[in-house]
């Protein structure tokens, strides 16, 4: 076991604790940097769609891990974000004046839609974010002068400065810059009085309100950070789809961005970070497994003579590629995680790094929970 | 055509329904509630069309099979989840949905179906025509109420249920079997749901779709109800029925489908406890 | 002078008169207890206090300031701290977690100063920690400073909570059953905490208690309470041995 000998104060604040971490740290920073440089354009470009996930990830996570308020309408605000930041461009704005005005029309947005749901409690709150994000979709449908409504918008490679971010590479550095920009600044507010206020509303809010908080300014921070963020991710989104339309902005998105914080793990930013690759890359692993699966099973069985081996692969094969498994899929994996890992990837992480670190001596208690029957939100 | 109004605000009062006897039992909110319908209208056009059976008895088979479904998923899935917080659980009948659909689109295939039922007329009453189809749905929540009435106020089991869902505690101390009361309830509401589908499947037709759309309005007729109050999610549903109506009528396109969202957001920021609820507050 | 006081203070919850016309005050420094049978309105009185309720008559004076309409957040910052009859921390957050909330109210950073972690943050942080670390080092929970609460035992989370509350640094403390739940001898040490606080920081303590042996050893004045009035007031003895407090425990 790795025992961290605190010095300072100044040490518990830290973004990393000490050299480990930061080693650590510093060996994937390298990684992620030099990725482009080993992989095909296809992954690179699929790798831009994890950090852009990732950005959704830490917005979700702000909302639903930290501040226990869980939202079913977070696509409205992407596609806020991203139908503002075409709109703005088109209109022949400066890309970074254009991202500005998207994320503050977002913020301004998430307070709109944060300050009646102050007065909402649990499930009543992520009803009137799915209403809310119902209507929104129905205005990118309606609202043709501004989102071209079903024709589509087509939104150009981003242009910063005079440089044309117009390869995936380049694309790929872009998107991780604002997704370490996003993770900074979260993790500031996570380790300031601000996130302290945001924890402490999810675990008790009377107690937080008697030690001080006053619920519906920290509750509103907290949404409007987090439609802010989930703007910004929705400019990048807007350049990477490059075609923006209604029906992308739906329910079943706000679900994935849901499925997302909870695989990954509530309350942690790393959480977001393996939710976001677990989202952003299982389309294509079907994809993949798809044309594989048949392939191999098929040359399995030419070789060795075992027909139903083929048969079973192009059985597989078929059915991964009947419209709606994917939606399924993700179901079947939501449902499992909840039942099996609640605390979700980075918890599962946590226990395999306790398990080795205190190797003889693990106890499963430490993690359980205490199960309650009769916990009632109602009073009686 | 008031009637449609009315009889489309009745599949959502029983959607809604089914969501209240949940939610007053366990406290859970099923969120597959609506493809629960959808699940029920495929299970009678298979059994009306593939195996040629008639309307009832496709009916009956829908109802039942859904039910005892419903039954299996308390015993099987959510028993797992009591005392999780709420929206986990929110988020795992999202998930059974997700697989709901994905289930009836690799069984039935993703086509829009039709199904056919024996109410083909219309009467013409003042001048004003009644189609059996929407009259069949009218009669039919009719029927399903009284029966539930008669069921939740004039048999042993349906009181315990009834006392199970104001304090678990005590009715399990009174002797009632309170897990079985709870699959039953799931039993119920998911056998509502399928009838409700059934009724509805020759107006919107039947797509692995279906049930979405049906559930968020069916949803917010259950808030406009008090969310947790039956006759409050019934005539909530039909609130909710006749503004849709109304409002696709008069205002201009856009408005038919998302005033019900509207009425419930304005719901929700003014009177958060419904029409007919009481607001519950954590006790410390 | 005294330091709270309540006066004809009253709620009805749907025609049931919870708390009906109590009046009382507390002086600084001292230990006063509210004892009475269950459902005798104790906690309605702390709930109202803490104006999480809204009485439905009476005032709430707090150091000569009348505190009746007062935002339930703002009492924090007034000096009023309280914890609970069945605990409300922050079950996820670890000790020190914990106990840093109970600094929100001397927070001196705004949003902005946190979103960039300016210096100023950064030493706003690092005061913080330090005075929390005070309230560890007084109640010893030095060695659970960095334990999730999920991990600890009740009789800790229960010290856990009243140092939460002393991070507050209030005037008057509000506890809800502080022996609920504990042994004879983690009850005992409670006493001595209570003991202590009022004799080092000059606190005023209100006290919602069953254990007659902690009322006993720790109050200076008891009042009983029974179907939200006062029935009996004066020294622990007297009021336990009021004809009136006895009847209403036996449920004559």
């Amino acid at each position: 076991m790795r025992f961290q000998f605190k010095t300072s104060y100044d040490q518990d604040i830290r973004i990393f604790r000490d050299k480990v971490d930061v080693f650590w740290y510093g060996l994937l920073a390298v990684l992620v940097l030099i990725l482009p440089l080993l992989l095909d354009d296809y992954y690179v470009g699929e790798t831009a769609w994890v950090f852009i996930y990732g950005i959704c990830g830490v917005s979700m996570m702000v909302l639903v891990g930290y501040t226990g308020l869980v939202s079913l309408g977070h696509a409205a605000f992407l596609g806020i974000g991203a139908y503002a930041h075409a709109y703005f461009i088109q209109h022949g704005m400066p890309w970074v004046v254009a991202m500005v005005l998207a994320v503050a029309l977002t913020t301004a947005s998430g307070l709109i839609v944060g300050l009646p749901a102050l007065r909402m409690t649990g499930i009543y709150l992520t009803i009137a974010t799915l209403a809310f994000a119902v209507i929104i979709q129905e205005v990118f449908s309606r609202w043709e002068s501004v989102t071209h409504g079903f024709a589509g918008m087509k939104v150009d490679k981003p242009v910063i400065f005079g440089f044309e971010f117009a390869t995936d590479q380049s694309f790929y550095y872009l998107c991780l810059f604002f997704l370490v920009v996003v993770l900074w600044a979260t993790r500031n507010l996570l380790r300031s009085p601000t996130g302290r206020a945001w924890i402490a509303i999810r675990d008790s809010e009377i107690a937080a309100q008697s030690m001080g908080v006053h619920l519906a300014v920290y509750k509103s921070i907290a949404f409007a950070y987090s439609a802010g963020v989930m703007g910004l991710a929705g400019a990048l989104f807007a350049h990477k789809i490059a075609y923006l339309a209604p029906d992308i902005f739906t329910i079943l998105l706000s679900i994935q961005f849901l499925l997302l914080v909870i695989v990954g793990g509530l309350g942690s930013l790393h959480g977001a970070i393996l939710g976001a690759i677990f989202v952003a890359l299982l389309p294509p692993v079907i994809a993949i497994l798809r044309d594989s699966i048949p392939e191999s099973m098929a040359a399995f069985a030419a070789g060795t003579g075992l027909t139903f081996v083929g048969t079973i692969g192009s059985a597989v094969g078929g059915f991964l590629a009947k419209p709606g498994v994917e939606a399924g899929i993700f179901g079947l994996i939501l449902v499992l995680v909840i039942l099996l890992e609640p605390l979700g990837m980075y918890g599962r992480w946590l226990k395999i790094k306790l398990f080795f670190s205190t190797f003889p001596m693990y106890k499963a208690a430490t993690f359980k929970r205490q199960k309650s029957y009769m916990r009632s939100e109602r009073l009686r | 055509m008031t009637l449609n109004g009315l009889a489309v605000g009745c599949i959502y009062g029983l959607v809604a329904l089914g969501f209240v006897l949940i939610y007053k039992a366990t406290e859970l909110v099923n969120f597959a509630q609506g493809d629960l319908l959808m699940l029920g209208a495929f299970v009678a056009y298979m059994a009306v069309v593939w195996w040629g059976l008639d309307y009832w008895v496709g009916f009956l088979i829908a109802v039942v099979a859904v039910g005892a479904f419903g039954a299996l998923l308390d015993r099987v899935v959510l028993r797992q989840v009591i005392g999780q917080p709420q929206f986990a659980v929110v988020m795992l009948t999202i998930g059974l949905g997700a697989m709901f659909r994905t289930f009836a689109s690799v069984t039935w295939g993703s086509e829009i179906y039709t199904l056919p039922t024996p109410f083909g007329g219309v009467w013409t009453v003042g001048g004003v025509t009644l189609s059996h189809q929407y009259l069949s749905i009218v009669f039919g929540t009719l029927v399903l109420c009284g029966v539930l009435y008669a069921f939740f106020n004039h048999t042993r089991i349906g009181i315990a249920m009834q006392a199970t869902s104001q304090n678990q505690l005590a009715a399990y101390y009174m002797g009632i079997p309170v897990k079985m009361i709870f699959s039953l309830i799931w039993a119920i509401s998911a056998g509502v749901a399928a009838a409700a589908g059934v009724l509805l499947a020759p107006v919107t037709l039947i797509d692995i779709n279906m049930g979405l759309a049906v559930a968020l309005k069916a949803f917010a007729a259950a808030v406009l109800g008090g969310f947790g109050s039956i006759p409050g999610a019934l005539m909530g549903g039909i609130v909710i029925g006749l503004i849709e109506l109304y409002a696709g009528a008069t205002l201009p396109d856009g408005f038919k489908d998302t005033a019900p969202y509207i009425v419930l957001l304005i719901m929700l920021i003014v009177r958060p406890q419904g029409l007919f609820g009481t607001m519950t507050r954590k006790k410390v | 002078m005294s330091l709270f006081s309540a006066d004809n203070l009253s709620i009805n919850f749907g025609g049931i008169k919870a708390v009906d016309g109590v009046t009382f005050d507390v002086a600084k420094g001292e230990v006063f207890t509210i004892i009475g049978p269950n459902g005798a309105g104790k906690t309605t009185i702390f709930n109202l206090m803490s104006r999480i309720y809204e009485p439905s008559g009476g005032k709430l004076v707090f150091d000569g300031r009348d505190i009746t309409n007062v935002a339930p957040h703002r009492i924090a910052a007034l000096g009023i701290a309280r914890t609970f009859q069945n605990l409300e921390l922050f079950d996820s957050s670890t000790v020190l977690e914990n106990l840093l909330l109970g600094r929100h109210v001397h927070r001196r950073t705004n949003l902005v100063e946190n979103f960039l972690f300016l210096p100023k943050a950064r030493r706003a942080e690092i005061e913080d920690r330090r005075a929390a670390e005070e309230v560890i080092d007084l109640f010893g929970l030095a060695p659970h400073a960095e334990t999730p609460i999920g991990s600890l035992s009740y009789g800790l989370r229960k010290i856990v909570e009243l140092a939460r509350a002393l991070c507050i640094r209030p005037r008057l403390l509000m506890l809800d059953e502080p022996s609920s739940g504990l042994g004879a001898e983690e009850t005992e040490t409670m006493a001595r905490w209570i003991g202590d606080l009022r004799r080092r920081m000059g606190l005023a303590v209100v006290m919602i208690e069953h254990d007659m042996s902690l009322v006993n050893a720790v109050s200076d004045r008891v009042v009983a309470l029974n179907q939200g009035r006062i029935i009996a007031e004066g020294s622990a003895a007297a009021v336990q041995n009021d004809p009136e407090v006895i009847r209403a425990y036996l449920g004559g």
